[in-house]
């Protein structure tokens, strides 16, 4: 994450301080917001914007002890409350490593915690899956209703018989018999 | 008036004379040598269906096993194969043979309590690794398995949920796991197939027989067959390839997943790896203890698939201990059903207050008491 955020206003670049060094809103739970109206705050029991953000330099991130942090220090606020997955994390169990398997190359590069999460709503989304399998021994296992009931489940067969010419508009199983 | 026999039996020469030959011995030999030129025909018919490149070249004839190549000839045998894949796909592919690093054994592990079953891992790799688009090949197959146990009998490859995950399941890849102890190895009769030192089971295409011995003795159902011509599109060929895992297959021969060893032996990650967008998936250096995997191998509870068999996977599943987490309404009505269903006498259950004391006492055997005491 780029620190601090980059934000644009009707396309002109902003900082944060730009606007809240007027208005200290002092977080206003679930009060109606003129700006952020984007921002889902799903994060379980932690629903207030000042418990991450630092009320008075909205740049930087609060910790619990009153110190603050950069925003390409996320982790170390999120370790506050998570903290076995924070020590997962550090280990490398937790968390996704792009690059290089090799612990010491420059290629290697682990993702922090809101480069995966969305730091205000950190459920995953539900995914819409790929198509599954449809392989010779995996194809679908729908018998074919033109078919009839005794039509071949082997997909492999049903496969074969598709490309042979001979028998694509001859679908019988019975050998030929009428 | 002429004799007419109303038996045509073998025809015998006639002692003094030439064979008698009948109209119906003559209709007959004839259907007979009809009958046998349409068989000759339709034994070579899949010859008249090779395209020109699908008939091995001398070179490729006297090629000899990977093992026993020189630099030389390996050499020779990339640029037949360079040739040929420019031939087909026109492109001109960068490949090479690499080898296997030194001081590496790679292992993979996957973290059960992750995966979504988005199937990505299974499109990356198809993409990455020229499988056949028709017939469908795939190297990995996700399982969907109900919540509360690992029979794979109860899994379903076809789940078509709109979204996933879908609440009452949870989701297995299934890969080839590179065993130690490779029964695919063990029962190839000509020696295509072999363990590479650093722990990943190669085939050479060129020397496989397409027996099939291998499909059979793999329990993880991982080795893959090209029963038909691989069907690849020309626009979806990766050109960055290697002799012993991605380059175009034939039909006839067997694949399987490699580890990416085109990628992996360079230092960069299995296409699945890369693709996994949970982050599920993990891949390494056991060797180096600083790696994840062994990281994971130290402090997670990990099993193998089917150890009862004594393959020596280097394929890990485990699960984080805090999910499915308490906080979440679904995973706790899950727990409160199955716990109601089946009991809960290891106390693994989300919002379980530890082991039924009453079960470890009973289940316990006395030397075990013993050790503990």
């Amino acid at each position: 994450m780029a620190d601090p955020p980059h934000i644009a206003i009707d396309g002109a670049p902003q900082n944060c301080n730009g606007c809240h060094q007027i208005f200290r809103s002092n977080s206003p739970a679930g009060a109606t917001l003129n700006y952020h109206q984007e921002i889902r705050l799903q994060h379980g029991l932690n629903n207030r914007c000042v418990n991450c953000h630092d009320s008075q330099n909205r740049e930087r991130l609060t910790l619990r002890d009153g110190a603050t942090v950069s925003f390409a220090e996320t982790p170390q606020l999120c370790a506050q409350c998570h903290g076995t997955v924070y020590r997962d994390w550090e280990r490398g169990t937790h968390g996704k490593t792009l690059g290089s398997w090799i612990t010491n190359s420059d290629a290697r590069r682990r993702l922090s915690c809101t480069e995966c999460h969305n730091p205000h709503a950190p459920k995953y989304e539900p995914y819409k899956p790929l198509p599954g399998p449809n392989t010779l021994r995996m194809g679908e296992q729908v018998a074919c209703p033109a078919h009839g009931a005794d039509e071949e489940q082997s997909p492999l067969l049903r496969w074969l018989r598709e490309m042979d010419p001979k028998q694509r508009d001859h679908p019988t199983t019975n050998g030929g018999r009428p | 008036m002429k004799d007419i026999r109303i038996w045509d039996g073998p025809s015998r020469p006639v002692s003094g004379g030439e064979p008698e030959l009948t109209r119906r011995s003559f209709l007959r030999t004839g259907a007979a040598a009809v009958g046998g030129m349409a068989a000759l025909a339709a034994a070579l018919s899949p010859l008249r269906e090779l395209a020109s490149d699908d008939i091995p070249n001398f070179d490729q004839f006297l090629q000899k096993h990977y093992k026993e190549m020189t630099v030389a000839e390996m050499e020779q045998a990339l640029e037949r194969i360079r040739k040929k894949v420019e031939d087909r796909y026109a492109v001109r592919p960068h490949l090479r043979d690499v080898k296997p690093m030194e001081g590496v054994e790679f292992v993979y592990a996957l973290n059960l309590s992750r995966c979504i079953g988005c199937r990505k891992c299974v499109h990356a790799c198809v993409a990455e690794n020229n499988q056949s688009r028709s017939p469908e090949i795939q190297y990995i197959r996700v399982i969907e398995m109900p919540r509360g146990t690992l029979d794979v009998e109860k899994g379903n490859h076809h789940y078509d949920h709109p979204t996933v995950p879908d609440a009452n399941h949870f989701y297995m890849p299934v890969q080839c796991h590179q065993c130690a102890n490779p029964p695919c190895v063990k029962v190839c009769p000509v020696e295509a197939t072999w363990q590479e030192p650093d722990g990943i089971t190669v085939i050479d295409y060129d020397w496989c027989i397409g027996c099939r011995y291998c499909e059979a003795a793999c329990p993880y159902w991982a080795r893959r067959f090209n029963f038909a011509k691989p069907n690849l599109p020309k626009d979806q060929l990766n050109p960055n390839m290697s002799y012993l895992s991605n380059r175009p297959r034939e039909k006839g021969v067997m694949e399987k997943c490699h580890f990416c060893l085109h990628r992996t032996r360079e230092g960069r990650m299995p296409a699945c790896v890369e693709i996994c967008p949970t982050g599920a998936r993990k891949f390494g250096n056991v060797l180096d203890p600083k790696s994840e995997v062994s990281e994971i191998l130290k402090t997670k509870r990990v099993f193998v698939l089917k150890e009862e068999v004594g393959t020596l996977p280097r394929f890990f599943y485990y699960f984080d201990e805090r999910y499915p987490n308490t906080l979440d309404p679904d995973a706790l009505a899950i727990a409160d059903r199955l716990r109601a269903e089946e009991g809960d006498a290891y106390g693994c259950l989300p919002g379980a207050s530890g082991p039924r004391k009453d079960f470890v006492a009973a289940s316990t055997p006395e030397w075990w008491n013993g050790a503990r005491a």
